[in-house]
């Protein structure tokens, strides 16, 4: 089970936390818990547990929350990037995940499984969704992070 | 057919509809303008955000191992040689050992250079060091001047180690960070006779028969599995009668609580759950018992100790499991198995919540029995070997030997998952 889903779970932590010293500690947990009480279905039920630490984590932290602000921060002119780095690089990564923040938590599950290889049904079984409902959930998750995304782009030209 | 919806449309590009779903689907498309432009657009939406989680800056899986473990072991290779004096046992050849196996673990990672960490913490430990010299030195100057209020402060008895955390001394700021950042030197055992040389000799059991539960069968594989899922029920009815007779031995001792805070409790010759004790009087005895040189083992004789002072009392590197954070690290009394070091103390690291523990126990083999032939003692336990014992309750074991090691994996995991986690110990 570890060899199987450890690097796809880290890789989904990682860019859903954006840090990858907690990822592997949330990867972790989430193998202990599975330890615990072996899952019946290890595939959704690993990626749910740790969607939920994730989401727990950031609560806890509120990362999201000062994310946001920063992000309401630049919509109000008060801190503009420098010229030309906003879509750079690291820049651009901030921008992928400030856009990804931007989503309900459903949806960003939802592309951050698909991201990993899973099907349909599989997502469904993790996110506690109706197998029918699963596109309908990809196609607005997808739509709100390109627009997230492209927004930020517009704000930084406008900032320039 | 009405038009197709965004959800459909999305399905039918990542492949989840049917035959027959997908055919009524591009039919629609075919003739009508509307829908076949949110088809593009689906697809447009789709491939960048697809490109956009992509560039998330996340390098390939195997770019990111468990980098944790490598670092722990750096920071201990630099303390380890930071008191190279202190404890010839583990000299640069040990600190060498863990410093590779750190290195080694993923050459193909570039990785942060650690030559700036090496010297904060070597610093840090000269500090430290110095610090707790300082302390103890004083501490005992204190204790002959028969000032014994604040040493008993300082050195409350083993029965009171869960007492007022208050009086805790200073406890280093590293010690919420777990056991492999305890501050180097500040639980480090006084006696000198640890690191004497070895004895040749096995321990005074050492014709006690520890294993009499096991079936073998080869697989053509480097390791023989013994008594796996099928050989379980042959395994069972021995159980009681080994571990109540192995009481002193690693197998039982592994899984036996201290009172301190296992969760499992040897109990009329089976091993149970005992229930588990609050976080906080866990917490304030572990702040006491870090901040204590040395206290007095209690119990089957396990105590919390730092992943250097384990190295020592192990007398090499410790094997740990790859990828996991372990909770804690005990050692003990090296009286384990027959064909153990006697000299040599035994250590357990364990993983897991409280009530779930993995545990890995692992003990130095009497020098007579590291080579080629040796480990026999251990009931014919030679290089490769893996032997399984199952409990009904649920409770396995696995054990082995490896360069010099007896080793043993025990929770209440399934076999296979135990198995698993034997093949990451490295």
């Amino acid at each position: 089970m570890y060899e199987r889903y450890h690097d796809s779970l880290v890789r989904l932590l990682w860019r859903r936390t954006g840090d990858r010293d907690q990822a592997e500690d949330l990867a972790q947990e989430v193998f202990v818990r599975a330890l615990e009480t072996p899952p019946a279905n290890p595939k959704p039920w690993l990626f749910a547990v740790a969607l939920n630490l994730a989401r727990d984590d950031g609560r806890r932290a509120t990362r999201q929350g000062r994310k946001l602000e920063l992000l309401k921060g630049e919509h109000a002119g008060a801190s503009a990037p420098p010229a030309d780095a906003a879509l750079e690089s690291g820049e651009r990564t901030e921008a992928v995940r400030a856009a990804l923040a931007v989503l309900t938590e459903q949806d960003r599950a939802a592309l951050l499984l698909k991201a990993e290889g899973f099907d349909y049904g599989e997502i469904a079984a993790a996110l506690g969704l109706a197998r029918g409902a699963v596109g309908t959930t990809l196609a607005r998750a997808r739509k709100r992070l390109v627009e997230a995304f492209r927004e930020q782009g517009q704000v930084s030209h406008v900032a320039r | 057919m009405s038009h197709v919806d965004d959800g459909t449309l999305n399905a039918l590009l990542d492949g989840e509809l049917d035959a027959a779903e997908a055919a009524a689907a591009q039919v629609h498309i075919a003739s009508c303008a509307d829908c076949a432009r949110r088809l593009e657009e689906a697809k447009g939406f789709l491939a960048e955000a697809a490109e956009l989680l992509g560039a998330l800056d996340v390098p390939a899986p195997a770019a990111y191992p468990a980098r944790r473990l490598s670092r722990t072991a750096k920071e201990v290779a630099v303390e380890v040689d930071g008191v190279t004096q202190q404890s010839p046992a583990i000299g640069a050849d040990a600190a060498e050992r863990l410093f590779h196996r750190g290195a080694r673990a993923h050459p193909e990672r570039p990785g942060p250079d650690y030559t700036s960490v090496a010297w904060a913490a070597i610093i840090v430990l000269a500090i430290g060091v110095g610090f707790l010299a300082n302390e103890v030195l004083h501490g005992r100057d204190r204790a002959a001047a028969g000032e014994g209020e604040a040493l008993a402060q300082r050195q409350p008895p083993a029965g009171a180690a869960s007492g007022a955390p208050a009086n805790a001394p200073a406890a280093p700021a590293t010690q919420g960070r777990g056991p492999e950042l305890a501050a180097p030197g500040v639980a480090r055992p006084a006696a000198g006779g640890r690191y004497g040389p070895r004895a040749a000799k096995a321990a005074p059991g050492a014709s006690v028969p520890v294993v009499t539960d096991r079936s073998v069968s080869g697989i053509g594989h480097k390791r023989i599995e013994l008594a796996g899922r099928a050989g379980a029920a042959r395994t069972v009815a021995p159980q009681p009668t080994r571990v109540a007779g192995a009481v002193a031995a690693p197998p039982a001792t592994a899984m036996s609580a201290s009172p301190a805070g296992s969760p499992l409790a040897l109990q009329g010759g089976r091993v149970q759950a005992a229930p588990a004790e609050g976080a906080g009087s866990s917490a304030a005895a572990d702040a006491v018992l870090s901040a204590v040189p040395a206290p007095p083992p209690s119990g089957d004789g396990f105590r919390r100790a730092s992943l250097e002072e384990a190295v020592t009392g192990l007398g090499g590197t410790i094997r740990l499991i790859d990828g996991m954070t372990s909770d804690r690290v005990e050692i003990g009394p090296g009286r384990g198995i027959s064909s153990a070091d006697s000299t040599r103390q035994v250590v357990r690291v364990i993983y897991g919540a409280p009530g779930n523990r993995v545990v890995l126990a692992q003990q130095r083999l009497a020098a007579t029995d590291a080579g080629a032939g040796g480990a026999s003692r251990e009931a014919q336990l030679g290089p490769g070997d893996l032997v399984l014992t199952t409990s009904p309750d649920g409770l396995n074991e696995l054990r082995w030997t490896d360069r010099g090691l007896w080793l043993s994996l025990s929770g209440r995991v399934p076999a296979d998952s135990l198995r698993r986690l034997a093949d990451r110990v490295r």
